[in-house]
C-alpha cells in the first residue's frame, strides 16, 4: 500500500515535470507544444551518452542534456513555431505533432528501438523499510531534483527581468509588444526553459527506468491529462495534479488492471474536459475559447 | 459540379480499366489500399475542411468498423453486406455517443479529446484479448463471396480484381455523396460554422446538431472503410487502426488540401507513393511524416493540390 503510493508519487514527481514544462509554454506563448515528449525523449539519449560514452558523473550528464535540449527547443521554435504566432491554435498544434513525430522517429533513426537504461553506479543502493517499502536512491533523486527544478523555476518567473517579460507575455502579448518587450527573445527563452526541464525529467527516467524511442507520446499527452486536472496555465495545479495522476495511475496498475493501464487516466481527461474545463483546481473561468 | 462532369468521367474510365492493367497483381492491392484510404481521408475532410473540426480519432472509427465487421461475419455469421452495414451504423452510434458530449470543448481542447478516445479505442483493441486477438490479431475474417452480374456473369471478389471493383463502387458512390452534399444547404450550412460559429447561431443555425451531424456521418463512413478493409485483409491487427494511422489520414487530407473535393484523396495518392519508396525504413518514413507536417502547415496551409493546379494552368493555358 505505501510502496503503491510512494511509485505513484515517484512517476507523479516526473509527469509533474513534463507537465510544467507543457503549461510554462502554454500559457506564456499560447503554443500546446507536444513536441516536448520528444525533447524528453531526446533528453534521456543525451544523458544516456554522456554517462556512457564521456564518462561524466549523472548529475553533469543532466545538466549537459539540460543545456543542449535547450538549444534544441529554441531551434525547434524558430523552425516550427515562430511563422505560426499569429495562427491558431490548432495550427500550432498540428506543427507540435509534427515535432514529435519526427523527434521520436529520428532518435529511432539515430539510436536504434534498443530499451536502454542510464547507468548510475554511485546511486545503486535501496532504502528499504521490510514489507512496507523499497526505495531505490534513483527515485529519491528524482524527488530532489523535480523539487530544486521547480523552486528554480518559480524564482526565475518571479524575480527576474526575464521572468517579469514572460509575464508580461502571458497576460497580453499585444500589450506586451507595445511596451518594447522583445516577443522573440521571451519566446525563444521560454522555449529553453520547458525544453530543459522536459530533459530533465526525459534523464530522471532514463536514470531510473527504462527507455524507449517511443515513450514520448504517451508520457506528454499523460502530461497533458495533468495539465487539464490542474488548470491550464497553473504551475501549483500542473505539480498537485501530476501527483495525483502519478498515484492513480499506480492504484490503478495495481487493483483494477494492468492490461487497460492508460484507460483510466485518458478517460478522467475526457471527463474533465468535457464536464470542468478549467480543471479541478483552476478558477472558474467559464469555457475555454 | 456541372462543369467538372468530365473529371468524373474521366475516374470512372480510368477505375474501370484499371484491373486490366493491375491484374493480380501489387498494383491492383495498392490501388484497393488507396480507394480505401481515400473513403477515410475525404470523410475526415468533411470534418476538417469543410466545418473545421480538427479530428485525430478517424483511426478509431476505422478500427470500431473493422473489428465490429470482421467479428459479426465470424462469429455471428452475418452475410458480408449486413455486417458492413451494421459495422457501419454501429460506428456512427459510437460517434453520437462521443460526440454529443465532446462538442461542449472546441478548439485544441476538442482535438486533445479526439487523441485520447483514440489512444484509449487502441487500448481496447489491444486488452480486449477474448474479442479482437488482441496484439495477435484477428485472424481468418472471411471474404465476401460472388454475385452474378447481368451480360458479365459472376464476379468473385475472392480474387483481387472483384474486390477492386467492390472497393470501386463503394468508393464513387460515397464520394458522389459527399458532392452532393457540399453543394447542398446541409453542407453550406457545415461551411458557414466553420467560417463564424456565432455567425451561423445568429442566423438560425444549430451548429451542435450540424456538427454532431457531420461528426457520426464521416465516422460511420470511416467504419465502413474498416469493414471494407478488414474483408480484403482477412486480418485485423491493432496497429492498423492507431493514432498512428489516425495522423497518416490526417496528413493525406493537409497534404492534399483540407476543404477541397479532390485534395484529400490527392493526398493519399503522395502519401501512399512515400510509403511504397519507403517501406522498408519505417523510421525515416515516419520523420519524414513529422517533418512534412510542420511544413505544410507553416507553408501550404491549403495543401498541394490547388498551387499544383495553379502551377500547371500557367504552364498549360486553358481557354476561359
Amino acid at each position: 500500500m505505501v510502496q503503491i503510493l510512494v511509485n505513484g508519487l515517484v512517476n507523479g514527481a516526473i509527469l509533474a515535470l513534463i507537465a510544467i514544462s507543457l503549461t510554462i509554454i502554454f500559457s506564456i506563448l499560447r503554443v500546446p507544444h507536444f513536441g516536448l515528449g520528444g525533447i524528453f525523449v531526446w533528453g534521456a539519449f543525451v544523458a544516456y551518452f554522456a554517462v556512457t560514452l564521456w564518462k561524466f558523473n549523472f548529475l553533469l550528464a543532466m545538466l549537459v542534456s539540460a543545456a543542449s535540449m535547450a538549444v534544441l527547443g529554441v531551434l525547434i521554435e524558430k523552425a516550427a513555431f515562430k511563422r505560426l504566432r499569429t495562427a491558431t491554435e490548432d495550427a500550432m498544434f498540428v506543427s507540435a505533432v509534427g515535432v514529435l513525430i519526427a523527434l521520436e522517429n529520428g532518435a529511432l533513426l539515430l539510436w536504434g528501438d534498443k530499451t536502454r537504461s542510464i547507468p548510475v553506479p554511485q546511486l545503486d543502493f535501496v532504502f528499504s523499510i521490510p514489507g512496507v517499502l523499497r526505495l531505490p536512491a534513483m527515485r529519491v533523486v528524482i524527488f530532489v531534483v523535480a523539487g530544486l527544478a521547480i523552486i528554480g523555476l518559480h524564482f526565475y518567473v518571479k524575480k527576474t527581468r526575464m521572468g517579469k517579460a514572460m509575464r508580461a507575455v502571458a497576460q497580453g502579448r499585444v500589450a506586451a509588444r507595445l511596451l518594447g518587450i522583445p516577443i522573440d527573445r521571451v519566446a525563444s527563452y521560454t522555449f529553453a526553459l520547458g525544453s530543459a526541464m522536459a530533459a530533465v525529467a526525459g534523464a530522471l527516467v532514463g536514470a531510473a527506468f527504462t527507455f524507449t524511442f517511443d515513450m514520448g507520446s504517451l508520457n506528454i499527452v499523460k502530461a497533458f491529462v495533468v495539465v487539464v486536472l490542474g488548470g491550464l496555465g497553473s504551475v501549483a495545479g500542473a505539480i498537485i495534479g501530476g501527483f495525483l495522476l502519478g498515484v492513480v495511475d499506480s492504484f490503478t496498475l495495481t487493483y483494477i488492471t494492468s492490461e487497460y493501464k492508460h484507460l483510466v487516466s485518458f478517460s478522467l481527461l475526457i471527463l474533465v474536459l468535457v464536464l470542468r474545463p478549467s480543471g479541478l483546481f483552476g478558477q472558474k473561468l467559464g469555457r475555454p475559447q | 459540379m456541372k462543369t467538372g462532369w468530365w473529371k468524373w468521367v474521366l475516374f470512372l474510365v480510368l477505375g474501370i480499366i484499371f484491373p486490366f492493367i493491375g491484374k493480380e497483381g501489387y498494383l491492383t492491392h495498392l490501388a484497393i489500399a488507396m480507394l480505401i484510404f481515400s473513403i477515410l481521408s475525404s470523410s475526415l475532410n468533411l470534418l476538417m475542411g469543410y466545418t473545421g473540426l480538427v479530428s485525430i480519432a478517424h483511426g478509431a472509427f476505422f478500427g470500431i468498423g473493422a473489428y465490429t465487421s470482421g467479428i459479426l461475419m465470424m462469429r455471428a455469421g452475418f452475410p458480408f453486406l449486413a455486417a458492413l452495414v451494421v459495422a457501419t451504423a454501429f460506428t456512427g452510434l459510437i460517434a453520437l455517443a462521443i460526440g454529443i458530449p465532446s462538442f461542449r470543448t472546441k478548439g485544441i481542447y476538442y482535438v486533445i479529446v479526439t487523441i485520447a478516445f483514440q489512444l484509449i479505442v487502441s487500448e481496447i483493441f489491444d486488452g480486449w484479448y477474448a474479442m479482437t486477438g488482441g496484439g495477435l490479431g484477428l485472424r481468418g475474417i472471411p471474404k465476401p463471396g460472388q454475385i452474378s452480374l447481368p451480360l458479365l456473369g459472376a464476379l468473385s471478389f475472392k480474387s483481387k480484381v472483384g474486390y477492386y471493383y467492390l472497393a470501386f463502387v463503394f468508393t464513387l458512390l460515397i464520394h458522389w455523396g459527399i458532392a452532393r452534399l457540399i453543394k447542398s444547404p446541409v453542407g453550406i450550412s457545415l461551411m458557414a460554422i466553420r467560417d463564424n460559429e456565432t455567425k451561423a447561431l445568429m442566423m438560425g443555425l444549430n451548429p451542435l446538431f450540424y456538427k454532431i451531424f457531420v461528426f457520426v456521418l464521416a465516422s460511420g463512413l470511416a467504419g465502413l472503410a474498416g469493414g471494407l478493409y478488414v474483408h480484403y485483409l482477412e486480418f485485423a491487427h491493432p496497429d492498423l487502426f492507431s493514432f498512428f494511422v489516425s495522423v497518416d489520414i490526417f496528413l493525406m487530407v493537409m497534404l492534399g488540401g483540407a476543404g477541397t473535393f479532390f485534395g484529400p484523396p490527392f493526398g493519399v495518392f503522395v502519401l501512399e507513393m512515400i510509403r511504397e519508396f519507403l517501406h522498408e525504413f519505417v523510421a525515416l518514413r515516419l520523420f519524414i511524416y513529422g517533418v512534412l507536417l510542420v511544413v505544410i502547415i507553416i507553408f501550404l496551409p491549403e495543401g498541394l493540390l490547388k498551387p499544383l493546379t495553379i502551377l500547371v494552368k500557367r504552364i498549360v493555358p486553358t481557354r476561359e
